[in-house]
């Protein structure tokens, strides 16, 4: 075995990819030497190789921080992140030995292997963590990824155990009303595990529902896979598209640009605009990682102009704005994040019909509208700042001329937003329901090249997809199979509290969430308390709609980086906003989940009126 | 011109013809609104719109929705505002042509407040009662079928079983009939109507009994045991258990133990509720009111009439339903063509 491949294999970041695809990928893969002192690349240089280093030290040097010294794992990141240019430089202080890998045949890589990412954006983000931290993160990178292994092992027996135990524990359950029942309980324990030990990615797990509900028998494939000629699959399908090319259009940074224009100088209009373009991004780019990416390079390029002492406090500032403007109303709109849809194919046709793009909007305006006037009264207090900027009109303008005039790909995103609210707006005349008119508009974006073949193959979230098709169908076979209807016998102390005192359910919503967030990623708690609860909501005549945005709503809700792979993202990009580097941060965090509970509240005789309640 | 601004010109063209033709069609093709008064689980309505779909599958030139307001489930006040509200917003997104509504509650709750609304038929389904209380007998857009309880067809039944039972049993009083009935607004409906009919002779009928709750019901069955000799039943399903306990009771518990405590033999006048356990019912066919509902959505689609010219009209057919194992446990014998007409209709049960 070469060298170069035995250190590839001996990389953890590698070990989920199979053996055929790591040979497809080694010819790629280029040994090199540096001496010591030599630069491997510097910070604003392109981003064009990700690096692997086999054996020496390379110092990573980043504006405003330490520098640090690695000594294994990879370098240059940033390459297979979608960063234009490097965000920090690489010397090396001994000699060294490193594979350089072409972010092009990374980026094939990436595509089959999703996780991946994870691991990169992972390694970055500690990497910036252990800037501040110092020397010890090795240590806790090497226990992490220990610990990782042991978990993961723990969950694979457990998906194994806890099915079989779950079906023999319901033998003696009198109220299960068939052993379908039992069979459909057991599958989807297992898929459960792998989801809350995170075994694999999301869409696996439902993968394995789907095939052991039709190898059992359970149900038929035509029941199974009806999430897959859904109207909530082709609307998440068609939204993914054109948030791809919205996302990359860069319309979003020229609107930045534009809002940034009116008061440059001012540090809380800084703010503003940050929060405004996350904001106005946020029904149209169906990811919140899709958001941070638009905005996360601004924050950094102010923060660039801003001096020394003025530094952490801004920073702390702007973190919150972008982080709320690109997350705080992700429940409001249904095409605001991929997860939405999720709970959109979990409520019955009925709703699903009512629950349109544009009543869903409806029915949340009221609670987003007291969020948005909380929080913005909350941050003008905690994060109240007189300081100026040294950014000039003059400065903004030169930017905007290096952005010359809308580019074809800008106007192609202008035409899809335009067509997608144009319709919601006469959907009284045309009548076409709203999935198909975004399909109509991915369409148009197919067929005059603005979305390439390639794109639609490589940036529309496909595993995300499958997932979503799988939910919806696994909604279909409880129901089929009669547990949604033991669930609800089952909850009947909760079901008590849904119909009966739903103010007081709201608060115990609230706080299973939180609780339960601290262990578990968005996907899986969503898609657990959705599962759960809104099948139960039908049944005893508790709106589903409503549940279901509840779920969303608190479960959009982080303290810590690690809760939001988004926040990660924009600590990896920007290297601020990390809770440790101001002590508002947290606290501000904890107050937003009592803001929301204030808004929900609120929302409450609103709701009443609308027939919702 | 260039090559490639022709192409994207005609790809342009092409995109805004075909966007523009489909809009046009969509935006003239009629539409029908079919509002149900109970959910898509309930055996009545799942009758009433295979009624429905014998006249409207394989047309598409018109475009149809479904509305659940799931009153038979959740039927207190707080819902029935809610359901109120959320029909009418329906209502007023769909906009249909033909507003389809079935039962009583989506005439109390919904149809009644589009009365004379320009552009918007009702065809109704499924009223139990007078359409008075609902404005229809003044309305100009209204039309539809009105359900009425086959009071004459029960009576022969009763008569004919009775005759029977006579050969056994010297009696020399008349039979005596009572209708026990819940909460449900159709119940109440049923009770007047049965209370209107005149021509009982030579049963005596003596009126309805209100049962509250299911201990209530339950009380009543046995009190009535050697006082009636036959129990007419139709509404249960919003039965709450008890004073304390609001949590209805399922149908299937009601008549099984109704059918095993009642002396007197239990009839049902809706079809299912034989499906629910009862003896014998004879109840008004939900298909020919889906049908006849339908038809009359398709004569005003179709532009040929208006809803005023189509004359309301009164249910006629009707469905028979037996259990055999409640028959040989009292020992009553029906006629055969009872049992071939359930069995034709699939409303036999062992």
């Amino acid at each position: 075995m070469s060298e170069k491949l035995k250190a590839f294999l001996a990389e953890p970041l590698f070990r989920n990819c199979s053996p055929q695809d790591i040979s497809r990928f080694l010819p790629s893969v280029k040994e090199e030497m540096l001496s010591s002192g030599q630069t491997l690349f510097m910070d604003g240089k392109p981003a064009t190789r990700v690096f692997l280093l086999v054996a020496g030290e390379v110092k990573l040097a980043a504006k405003g921080r330490d520098d640090r010294t690695a000594t294994d794992g990879t370098l240059g990141e940033e390459a297979a992140l979608g960063f234009k240019h490097y965000t920090m430089t690489a010397t090396a202080v001994s000699d060294a030995r490193l594979l350089a890998m072409p972010k092009e045949q990374f980026g094939q890589l990436l595509a089959k292997y999703p996780g991946l990412k994870d691991g990169l954006l992972q390694s970055y983000a500690l990497r910036f963590h252990a800037l501040e931290a110092g020397g010890a993160e090795q240590q806790t990178v090497a226990a992490d990824q220990a610990t990782a292994g042991v978990r993961q092992a723990i969950g694979w027996l457990l998906a194994t155990i806890v099915p079989i135990a779950v079906f023999f524990f319901l033998k003696t359950d009198p109220t299960i009303s068939s052993e379908q029942s039992r069979y459909f309980l057991a599958i989807i324990s297992s898929v459960a595990v792998m989801w809350i030990f995170q075994l694999v990615a999301d869409f696996i797990p439902a993968m394995f529902a789907i095939l052991a509900i039709i190898l059992l028998g359970l149900s038929t494939p035509a029941t199974v896979l009806s999430g897959f000629a859904s109207n909530g699959f082709f609307m998440a399908m068609s939204v993914l598209g054109l948030g791809t090319l919205i996302r990359g259009s860069g319309l979003g940074y020229r609107v930045l640009l534009l809002l940034l224009r009116v008061r440059p100088a001012s540090r809380m209009w800084h703010n503003c605009s940050v929060f405004s373009v996350g904001f106005l991004l946020t029904p149209i780019v169906p990811t919140a990682n899709g958001r941070v990416a638009v905005v996360a390079p601004f924050v950094q390029e102010i923060l660039e102009s801003t001096e020394k002492k003025d530094y952490q406090p801004e920073a702390a500032a702007l973190s919150i704005s972008a982080l709320s403007g690109v997350s705080l109303f992700s429940s409001s709109f249904l095409s605001s994040k991929s997860i939405n849809f999720i709970v959109f194919g979990a409520l019955p046709a009925q709703e699903q019909a009512q629950f349109n793009w544009f009543h869903w909007f409806v029915a949340a305006s009221f609670c987003s509208a007291v969020l948005l006037a909380l929080y913005l009264a909350s941050f003008s207090i905690v994060f109240k700042s007189r300081n100026r900027s040294t950014l000039t009109r003059a400065i903004v303008d030169e930017q905007l001329t290096a952005l010359g005039p809308l580019q074809k790909t800008e106007w192609a995103a202008l035409f899809g937003m335009l067509v997608f609210a144009g319709s919601l707006a006469t959907s009284a005349i045309h009548r076409i329901d709203l999935p198909w008119v975004a399909l109509s508009i991915l369409f148009g974006l197919l067929i005059f090249g603005f979305l390439s073949k390639s794109e639609f193959q490589k940036k529309i979230d496909w595993p995300f997809l499958f997932f979503l098709g799988s939910l919806v169908g696994l909604v279909d076979v409880m129901k089929e199979v009669n547990v949604d209807k033991w669930l609800t016998l089952k909850f009947v102390w909760l079901n008590g509290y849904m119909a009966d005192n739903f103010p007081l359910f709201i608060v115990m919503l609230a706080v299973a969430l939180f609780l339960v967030r601290l262990l578990l990623p968005i996907n899986a708690t969503v898609v657990i308390f959705a599962t759960l609860l809104i099948p139960t909501a039908v049944n005893i005549g508790v709106n589903p709609w409503l549940v279901g945005f509840l779920i969303l709503f608190f479960a959009e809700s982080f303290v810590l980086p690690y809760q939001a792979s988004y926040y990660m993202q924009y600590c990896s990009i920007t290297g601020v906003g990390l809770p440790s580097q101001d002590r508002r941060i947290i606290p501000f965090h904890l107050g937003l989940i009592a803001i929301k509970l204030a808004a929900v509240y609120a929302s409450l005789p609103f709701w009443k009126g609308m027939g919702l309640l | 011109m260039k090559r490639s601004s022709l192409i994207t010109l005609t790809m342009a063209l092409f995109f805004v013809v075909m966007g523009a033709v489909i809009v046009w069609i969509n935006s003239h093709k009629p539409r029908i609104l079919v509002l149900h008064s109970y959910d898509s689980d309930y055996v009545w309505t799942q009758e009433v719109t295979v009624g429905l779909e014998r006249v409207l599958n394989g047309k598409n030139w018109f475009s149809a929705r479904h509305h659940y307001m799931k009153t038979n489930k959740f039927n207190d006040e707080e819902n029935l505002r809610r359901a109120s509200i959320a029909a009418r917003r329906v209502v007023d997104e769909f906009q249909p042509d033909v507003l389809l509504a079935i039962d009583d509650y989506a005439q109390q709750l919904v149809a009644m407040h589009y009365v004379d609304r320009q552009g918007l038929n009702i065809v109704f389904a499924g009223i139990n009662g007078t359409i008075e209380p609902y404005n229809y007998h003044i309305a100009t857009n209204v039309t539809g079928i009105l359900e009425r309880k086959q009071v004459a067809a029960i009576r022969e039944a009763i008569l004919m079983i009775d005759w029977q039972q006579r050969q056994f049993r010297a009696v020399d009083r008349p039979i005596r009939a009572v209708y026990l009935y819940d909460p449900a607004y159709s119940a109440q409906q049923d009770a007047d109507y049965l209370a209107g009919f005149t021509g009982w002779e030579p049963i005596d009928y003596q009126g309805a009994i209100f049962a509250r709750d299911f201990d209530e019901w339950q009380r009543i069955v046995k009190d009535l045991a050697g006082k009636v000799d036959y129990l007419l039943v139709s509404g249960y399903r919003n039965l709450p258990r008890s004073a304390t306990n609001q949590t209805f009771v399922k149908p299937e518990e009601v008549m099984r133990f109704t059918e095993v405590n009642s002396a007197a033999p239990v009839i049902g006048m809706n079809v299912f509720n034989t499906k629910d356990g009862a003896m014998l019912s004879i109840g008004v066919s939900p298909y020919e009111q889906g049908e006849t509902a339908a038809s009359m959505a398709l004569e005003i689609l179709g532009g040929a009439k208006k809803s005023r010219d189509i004359p309301i009209r009164i249910a006629r057919q009707y469905v028979i339903a037996l259990r055999n194992g409640a028959l040989i446990q009292r020992n009553i014998r029906v006629p055969q063509m009872f049992e071939a007409f359930a069995r034709a209709t699939d409303n036999y049960y062992e």
